[in-house]
Formats: C-alpha cells, sequence, structure tokens
C-alpha cells in the first residue's frame, strides 16, 4: 500500500488503464476508510459507504481510461473527490423523495447542466450491466479473463483445456451474444 | 439477432481487441487509425464494441471490488462486536446506575450519618520508636493500625486484652480500630471501658469517639452527652449543629 502511494500518478494511470489489480486494490484499501469516516460523519452507514464507494471507484477508473484524469492531478484525491460528490449526491436524491413526498412539489436540481447526456449514458451503462448479468457464466468468465484479468490465450486455452482455436471462436460468440442481449435490453427498456 | 445490424467479423473483432489491449505496434497502431478515421462505419463499429468491452472489464472490476473489500468486511465485524459490546457496556452502566441510585435512596446518609463523616477522623495512633518499650506486641499491633491494617491489630490486641482487660490504652486503640473500620457499637463498648479507669489519659477522646459512634447509630441524646465531656473546640462546634 506504501508503495501505491509513493506511486506517480503516470504509475497509477497506467496500471488502472491496465487493469492491474494490485495497485488498484492498493487504492482502494487506502481511500476507502476516509471515505467511510466522511460517510459515517454524514448520516451514512457502512452498506451505503460500500456501494457509493464502489460505483465511485468504477467511474474513476472509466475517467482514467478515456483519458479525463487532468495530468498532474491526484488520482486518489480524484476517487476522493468522486466518492465524495456521489455522496453529496445520495443525500440530495433521498431528500429529494422525501421533498416530493411530503408537499408534492418537484424541486429542480440546478447543478447539474448536462443532466440529459448524463441520463443517456447511464441508460445505455445499464444495458451493457443487465446483458452482462444475463450472459452465461461460461461466456462471462472467458471474457473476463481475456478482458478484464489480460490473461494470454495460452493461459485461457489450458484452463479451459480447448485448443486456440476454439478458445478464439467461443470468445467471438460470447461477444456476439453479449452485444445481442445489450441490444435487446437497450430497444425494449 | 437478425433484427439489428449484423455483428462485426471474427477478423475484425480480433484487430478491436489489439487496438484495446494495447498489444499493436505503433506502426499497427497509426495505420489502423487512420484506417478508423476515413471509415465511418468501422467508427461506429468499434464504438460500439469498445462499450461491450467495457462493460466486460467493469463486471470483473466489480468482481474484483469484492474481493478488495474483504479486508474491511473483517474489520466490520470487529466494529460490530465493538458496537455490541458497548452497547452491553451501556445497558449494564444504566442498570447499575438505577441500582444505585435506589441504594442511595434507601440507605441515604442520615443529618447525624453526615456529621459523622464529616467529624470522624481515626485517631493517629501512638509513636512507635523501636527500643523505648518492652511491650512489643502492643506495639507491633500500633504499626498495623498505622497502616491501616485493623483486623490484624484487633486480632493482636484483643489477645493482649485476655491478660488484661481493663487496659485502658488497649480498649481506647481497639475501639479506634473498630469505629475505623465502620462498627460503631463494638467501638463504643471499648470506649466504654476505656473510661473505667477514671484517670485514663485517653478520657477525652474516648468521650469524643463514643460521641461520634453515637452518631454514627443515630442516637443525637447520647452524642450530646458525651460531646459535653469533651468541650474541646470541635467538640463545642458539632454540639451546636446537633442541638440545632
Amino acid at each position: 500500500m506504501g508503495n501505491a502511494l509513493q506511486n506517480t500518478t503516470i504509475q497509477l494511470v497506467t496500471a488502472f488503464k491496465n487493469n492491474d489489480q494490485k495497485v488498484m486494490q492498493a487504492v482502494y484499501q487506502t481511500v476507502f476508510p476516509k471515505f467511510r469516516s466522511h460517510v459515517f460523519k454524514n448520516n451514512g452507514d457502512e452498506d451505503q459507504a460500500k456501494d457509493v464507494f464502489q460505483e465511485s471507484f468504477i467511474s474513476c477508473w472509466r475517467n482514467v481510461k478515456n483519458n479525463k484524469l487532468k495530468e498532474n492531478s491526484n488520482l486518489e484525491a480524484y476517487l476522493f473527490t468522486i466518492a465524495k460528490n456521489k455522496w453529496t449526491d445520495y443525500l440530495r436524491s433521498a431528500h429529494f423523495k422525501k421533498t416530493i413526498a411530503d408537499n408534492g412539489v418537484i424541486v429542480m436540481r440546478s447543478n447539474y447542466e448536462d443532466h440529459a447526456d448524463e441520463h443517456e449514458m447511464e441508460k445505455k451503462l445499464n444495458a451493457l450491466h443487465t446483458a452482462m448479468e444475463q450472459l452465461g457464466g461460461a461466456c462471462k468468465k472467458l471474457l473476463i479473463q481475456f478482458y478484464f484479468d489480460r490473461k494470454s490465450m495460452d493461459e485461457i486455452s489450458k484452463d479451459l483445456q480447448l485448443n486456440s482455436a476454439s478458445v478464439r471462436n467461443k470468445k467471438y460468440r460470447c461477444m456476439e451474444k453479449l452485444r445481442a442481449l445489450a441490444m435487446k435490453t437497450k430497444h425494449n427498456g | 439477432m437478425d433484427k439489428y445490424e449484423n455483428y462485426i467479423s471474427q477478423e475484425q473483432q480480433e484487430a478491436f481487441e489489439r487496438l484495446l489491449l494495447d498489444q499493436m505496434t505503433a506502426e499497427e497502431k497509426a495505420s489502423f487509425m487512420k484506417k478508423l478515421n476515413a471509415d465511418s462505419m468501422l467508427k461506429k463499429q468499434f464504438e460500439e464494441f469498445k462499450e461491450l468491452f467495457f462493460a466486460v472489464e467493469e463486471a470483473g472490476l466489480r468482481n474484483s471490488m469484492e474481493s478488495f473489500h474483504t479486508t474491511f468486511k473483517a474489520g466490520d465485524r470487529e466494529t460490530t462486536a465493538t458496537k455490541n459490546k458497548f452497547y452491553w457496556l451501556q445497558i449494564a452502566a444504566s442498570i447499575l446506575i438505577v441500582l444505585s441510585l435506589g441504594v442511595w435512596f434507601f440507605v441515604k446518609p442520615s443529618p447525624n450519618e453526615k456529621l459523622f463523616q464529616h467529624y470522624f477522623t481515626v485517631d493517629p495512633g501512638l509513636p512507635t520508636v523501636m527500643g523505648t518499650t518492652n511491650n512489643y506486641d502492643f506495639y507491633e499491633a500500633m504499626v498495623d493500625y498505622k497502616q491501616g491494617k485493623y483486623d490484624i491489630a484487633i486480632r493482636k490486641w484483643e489477645k493482649l486484652l485476655l491478660e488484661n482487660q481493663h487496659n485502658d490504652t488497649v480498649n481506647y486503640f481497639l475501639g479506634s480500630a473498630y469505629l475505623a473500620k465502620g462498627n460503631a457499637n463494638k467501638a463504643i463498648g471499648f470506649f466504654k471501658t476505656t473510661l473505667h479507669t477514671d484517670t485514663s489519659i485517653f478520657s477525652k477522646e474516648a468521650h469524643y469517639y463514643l460521641a461520634l459512634g453515637a452518631l454514627k447509630n443515630n442516637n443525637t441524646e447520647q452524642a450530646i452527652q458525651h460531646l459535653k465531656m469533651v468541650a474541646d473546640e470541635k467538640s463545642e462546634e458539632l454540639l451546636k449543629k446537633l442541638q440545632e
């Protein structure tokens, strides 16, 4: 964990882009306790802290991959800021629901200018998320090993006891299935 | 599946993968990017594939985060256990407070008890200088008495009392030791015996402690009588308070 703290932002960014799980774990375990204290001080509990933090971690990781993290900015501080903002948002939304329930008046949220874009993006991600859930266990495992764990074809072939041509074909079919599921969800939802 | 645009070819997918997994050489990448920017259809296909690719990665990250979080789960259990422990401690403390209040209500000190506590100080005892006396046993007990070991002192002095039941000094200090222990009745007996010796050097003190013993037993009348026999500043002050 200490090494992760000493790593420069560039190293952390590279590690996030390559899904380096050791580095991501170190960042996760460094920032989560700080965020949890923040949540505890602001009317939240353990489960809420975990849920909001994991969503924030995903956002942070996605933004890093899309090169949205500014140069020279501290990745851990960036993650903490995202999480803090998401917590504020969470508290507001709870309050928002309560306001409607209490007097039937809908309060406009003015601090979200690109709300429509955000909503569209969220819808797309949800469709993909649902598709991943619907994908069979074998496909899910295979794709995660390739794309997230970044295992080599040799390793995966050995693991599945199949030749590489079969594994390649399996991978192709799984992606095709995932795409079909995502399109179905998007069109129906 | 037929309802939607056809999926890309396996070769195309593998090319996209190589770009996203950063497996292309610089040259390969440059030529691929050039093609991508020139072909809007290809670009659209790539963007779509990228989203699917990211969705798989995200699912992987979600799985991994559960294992990142396990250390905190262990910690949580500890926190909960500690919380529970404190919870029970709080309940125990509340019960204790209620009980103490109840006990205090029933045995709360009477005004005389309060006066006793205010005016009672244990007799400091006699100086025990080695070699000045041959009454070794008596002074040995005196050492214990001065150290607050009243039970040991009492045992030793009571042994001496068997030999000389009317010794005013032994009786007086036995009374002192018992009163220090809070046993007023026993103390009163010994102080009274002290007074049997008419010329006892302890008679003044014996009367004072008898008054305090009486106070402890909530017998104001007797306390007043004994105080009248003492006639020093402290006794007169206490007497005044009792007569108010």
